[in-house]
């Protein structure tokens, strides 16, 4: 079967301070099939949010290709739904506004968007907030929005960058579970960015490990629990043996990211 | 048992808080009304409300309030208004235009650090006595709070909104006014109010400098009649317009940028 999501020998340089090349990202190849879930973790630092932010076309790839249902992309484009990890509402747009957002711009008028809103916003569980603005609503109650409106432009991949980093642990949990469901009703092509490893083993089928400095592939794990999965499944000692495996993959290099922080 | 607690529900609070307003004000009136009555007596010193309310009515039965309020306000308006349009369009243009901040933006530093009202006498000899020379000193002065605010607004917009719109493919227009155009909003309108401030102060000064009519031309005239009861209701005049357009432009505020009232709300 053809990949949704190709990327071949991807690699990425940054300028250092001295205005050396330096290599941020090393020859990144993966391939993700169509509705298949993947979640990339490594120590921060490791390049992931560069890797995606090159995929979504918001930065340029100096070597390597990225094809989206077999069609090559450089730049930002509508195949591709973006879920920042940061607040990026627009502060002065309603819910339902900030979600056909993406819409508007391609020039679709308010009332013919106006179902497929609604329809988000009872898929995402906002009902009742559709004319309330983001300083109103909670961080999780935002991030939700932000998915809503990445979902409103029906993309072939979503890309999302850590989007629960910002939120308490509860709250992250809960939108793990929440994110299944809404990923169970509209079937897509996910490659999730994520620091957390317990969070990329809930929601993954395949766990993609990145190495450091350069970031490079260092593993891509399987995951076999069985769909739908209940949030308590993170106690189970197979789950915990999963977390553990991909934890000493990748424990040298955030101990010495940590380290490089003090 | 249930503990009582003494805590003020906030709608008490706000009424007391009125309350307080409105005392202070009264208050603030009575002793001016006081004081020119019974301590300063002499009305070249001083005039009491009482009298100020007086002058002010025979002026406004003779009608000549008007001419002087229509004068002032025109001066006022259009000034402000060319002010307001020629300085935000400024702002925004050193703000996406690398080029034109470099030519401009020192010469809108160093005037706006310029008491510009001291070009006043340049300007009435430019212009004449008329209501011309008003307008360019109220453009003058309003203008270069405006035009920075503008700039400033642009250039706070949220680096990571801007991402937003690129990710989902808004072209340079689109990011204009999707983005930075809202974004910059809450500055303009910072930038229209000290503009205000400034432009009011520029038709007082013109107008006492040199006019032929206005509500700086009556407190002149007043003050060479040693006529203190016109003077200060010239001064109260020129307030009641401060604080009119003052509100007017909370109103449009309110209307023009509804989110920030829901912010204020939750707080």
């Amino acid at each position: 079967m053809a990949a949704k999501l190709e990327v071949r020998n991807l690699s990425k340089y940054f300028l250092s301070r001295e205005g050396e090349p330096r290599k941020v990202l090393d020859s990144v190849s993966l391939d993700i099939a169509d509705n298949e879930f993947v979640c990339i973790v490594g120590a921060s630092g490791c390049g992931k949010t560069t890797f995606i932010r090159c995929i979504g076309g918001l930065i340029p790839a100096e070597e390597g290709q990225v094809r989206i249902a077999g069609r090559a992309v450089s730049a930002p484009g509508s195949d591709r739904g973006f879920v920042f990890q940061h607040d990026s509402l627009f502060p002065w747009r309603t819910v339902r506004d900030n979600i056909v957002f993406g819409l508007e711009v391609r020039g679709e008028s308010a009332a013919s968007t106006r179902p497929l809103a609604d329809a988000l916003i009872k898929l995402v569980g906002l009902s009742g907030f559709a004319d309330h603005y983001p300083s109103e609503l909670s961080g999780g109650m935002r991030q939700r929005v932000n998915l809503a409106r990445a979902l409103a432009i029906d993309p072939d991949v979503l890309l999302m960058d850590e989007p629960f980093a910002a939120l308490d642990a509860q709250t992250r949990e809960i939108m793990q579970r929440e994110l299944l469901k809404i990923w169970t009703e509209r079937r897509k092509t996910v490659l999730f960015i994520t620091h957390q490893i317990d969070e990329a083993v809930y929601l993954a089928d395949r766990v993609l490990v990145f190495s450091s400095r350069p970031g490079r592939l260092a593993a891509d794990i399987r995951i076999p629990f069985a769909r739908p999965r209940n949030l308590s499944i993170k106690r189970t000692p197979e789950f915990l043996a999963i977390v553990d495996d991909v934890w000493k993959l990748i424990e040298q290099e955030v101990v010495s990211a940590m380290q490089l922080a003090d | 048992m249930t503990k009582t607690l003494n805590i003020e529900l906030p709608a008490t609070a706000a009424r007391k808080s009125r309350r307080r307003v409105f005392l202070s004000i009264v208050g603030g009136l009575l002793l001016w009304e006081i004081t020119g009555r019974w301590f300063v007596t002499d009305p070249i010193l001083f005039a009491p409300l009482s009298k100020v309310l007086q002058t002010g009515w025979a002026l406004t039965v003779s009608g000549e309030i008007w001419k002087h309020l229509g004068v002032s306000m025109a001066e006022f308006l259009i000034g402000f208004v060319l002010a307001s349009v020629v300085g935000v369009a400024m702002g925004f243009l050193m703000a996406t235009s690398r080029r034109a901040q470099d030519i401009l933006d020192p010469w809108v530093s160093f005037f706006y650090s310029s008491p510009l009202v001291a070009l006043t006498p340049f300007f009435l000899l430019v212009f004449g006595v008329g209501i011309a020379s008003k307008v360019a000193i109220v453009f003058t002065v309003a203008i270069f709070p405006i035009l920075l605010n503008a700039f400033v607004g642009i250039r706070s917009a949220d680096p990571h909104l801007l991402e937003v719109a690129r990710a989902f493919n808004c072209t340079k227009r689109q990011v204009f006014s999707k983005v930075l155009l809202p974004a910059a909003l809450p500055f303009v309108i910072v930038g229209l109010r000290l503009g205000i401030g400034r432009a009011l102060t520029g038709v007082v000064v013109g107008e006492l400098f040199a006019s032929q009519a206005g509500v700086g031309y009556l407190i002149t005239t007043a003050g060479q009649s040693f006529d203190t009861a016109t003077v200060f209701l010239g001064v109260l005049l020129f307030s009641v317009i401060g604080v009119t357009i003052m509100e007017g432009l909370k109103r449009v505020e309110h209307a023009m940028a509804p989110w920030r009232k829901s912010i204020a709300e939750v707080r």
